[in-house]
């Protein structure tokens, strides 16, 4: 063999074998995990934000609180000293994909934190305020669907400081009370009507805008359409309680997401009145 | 003014293209609607063939791992066979597009499954009832009617142990009872259904 050609297919011998390395790091849940923190101290009667990492396969996926059709929601359950209490997880903004047969799924592609913020209590030893963990539990789909799950432990002292935090909370959906989100809502129909539009006027077009309704046990949402037109979204569903469902969600929890010219996405937490809607 | 023209022109072409129609798939209450599939040893299989029986239809795919870990357990097969001895029919139906008669045999003979497994690579029958999960249930009672549609149980890791409770189980007590179903809808956990494209 020619001496260039043997040092080419050596070169590419070596790429092949790197890149497969690389995909098997994923495992076989299809995704890393790894926990980050906000800081390297507990400081008493403070708080800070303990979070896993997902690198997600490429091609895969991994479900947002509501999976939408199919799927399952991916899960912590924070294992954290006495003296430490742990919020809600908090959720990035989610990403639509559709699924075989047209199911709609919400999650996570690439790579996302889920964070909690973990409140610490006035009166605390230090010793004890280090070692934290969580178990993690998740569903990865590609054509197929895989479980995966880990059990995470660390210590604040040596986890990795995430830099990425300040930003990470700047991209969380603005919660429903904010004072001036950049949109008018008028909601119509209603449990009553079997279904639900909602209108938002931007104050400035975005260009496009998605919505995720939040799991629920009693109310069940299907057929969403989302269409926006200029300054103006319209966002259709079929809404029904649950059968056997003893009293009718008088709300619906949900989230919109708008991405402005630059492809920048923001969020707002939309609770609609399924009770009070204008008919 | 021209603003508020064409506010109300863009509202009026949201309004047309916005009209979507009912809901894919079977409700609570409604009557089960009928198909015909083949099993895996190529009879022709209906549902009207059990008209006045409590039929439960499974919807499987030996790939996902929810469903593996429900037939580790012998979740369906206790379920077929403690109620098939009251004579409840179970049907199980796969909706898999890759998977052929010969691939669900062998599933059914690696289990010992007492129940057919109905093949529905075209996805029709999937489509029909909405099935969006594996596993997804129904259960329809003497009368043809639909009566529970969602989740095999409320513990979809595996964790719950004792203290799961096993939504087709519970059903299936009240039907046979006589009574109506107390939790008659659920969100269904697990896999997509892998469509035909």
């Amino acid at each position: 063999m020619d001496h260039r050609l043997s040092i080419l297919v050596a070169l590419l011998l070596a790429l092949l074998s790197s890149a497969s390395a690389g995909a098997s790091d994923y495992g076989d849940g299809n995704a890393r995990v790894r926990l980050v923190t906000s800081i390297d101290r507990a400081e008493a009667g403070g708080t800070f934000l303990l979070g896993v990492h997902f690198d997600i396969r490429p091609g895969w996926h991994i479900y947002w609180r509501n999976p939408g059709g199919a799927g399952l929601a991916t899960d912590i359950q924070w294992r954290l000293p006495e003296a430490f209490a742990a919020g809600p997880i908090q959720w990035p903004l989610p990403v639509y994909f559709t699924q075989s047969g047209d199911i709609p799924g919400y999650g996570y592609v690439d790579s996302v934190v889920l964070a909690s913020e973990i409140s610490v209590q006035q009166d605390v030893d230090e010793k004890n305020t280090v070692a934290v963990g969580a178990k993690v539990s998740w569903l990865a789909c590609r054509d197929v669907c895989v479980i995966g799950d880990a059990v995470l432990e660390g210590s604040l002292t040596t986890l990795p400081v995430d830099p990425d935090f300040a930003s990470w909370s700047a991209d969380l959906p603005r919660p429903s009370d904010d004072s001036e989100p950049p949109f008018a809502l008028t909601t119509r129909g209603g449990l009553a009507d079997g279904k639900i539009d909602l209108w938002l006027q931007w104050r400035e077009a975005p260009r496009l805008v998605e919505w995720f309704p939040d799991p629920s046990d009693t109310l069940k949402v299907d057929d969403v359409e989302v269409r926006t037109r200029g300054s103006l979204t319209r966002i259709d569903a079929v809404v029904r309680a649950m059968a056997g469902t003893n009293e009718s969600p008088n709300i619906l929890n949900s989230l919109v997401v708008m991405s402005d010219e630059n492809g920048r996405r923001r969020g707002w937490e939309l609770d609609v009145d399924l009770k009070k809607a204008e008919h | 003014m021209k603003v508020s023209i064409r506010i109300a022109l863009t509202v009026a072409v949201l309004a047309i293209a916005g009209s979507v129609a009912a809901g894919a798939g079977v409700a609570v209450g409604q009557a089960a609607p009928g198909f015909t599939l083949t099993d895996t040893a190529g009879n022709s299989v209906s549902l009207s063939d059990y008209a006045g029986k409590v039929v439960v239809l499974e919807w499987l795919n030996p790939d996902c791992p929810y469903v593996k870990r429900h037939y580790k357990a012998g979740t369906m097969k206790k379920l077929a066979t403690t109620y098939g001895a009251e004579g409840v029919v179970w049907l199980t139906i796969n909706t898999t597009n890759y998977m052929d008669a010969a691939a669900n045999a062998e599933f059914k003979a690696a289990n010992d499954l007492p129940y057919p497994i109905l093949v529905d690579q075209s996805g029709e029958v999937g489509h029909l009832y909405g099935a969006a999960t594996t596993p997804h249930m129904y259960i329809i009672d003497g009368d043809g009617k639909l009566v529970y549609i969602g989740a095999i149980d409320d513990d979809p890791r595996g964790d719950g142990g004792d203290g799961a409770t096993n939504y087709v189980a519970a059903a299936l007590d009240e039907v046979l009872a006589g009574n109506s179903v107390t939790t008659a809808e659920t969100k269904p956990y697990g896999c997509s259904v892998k469509y035909k494209k």
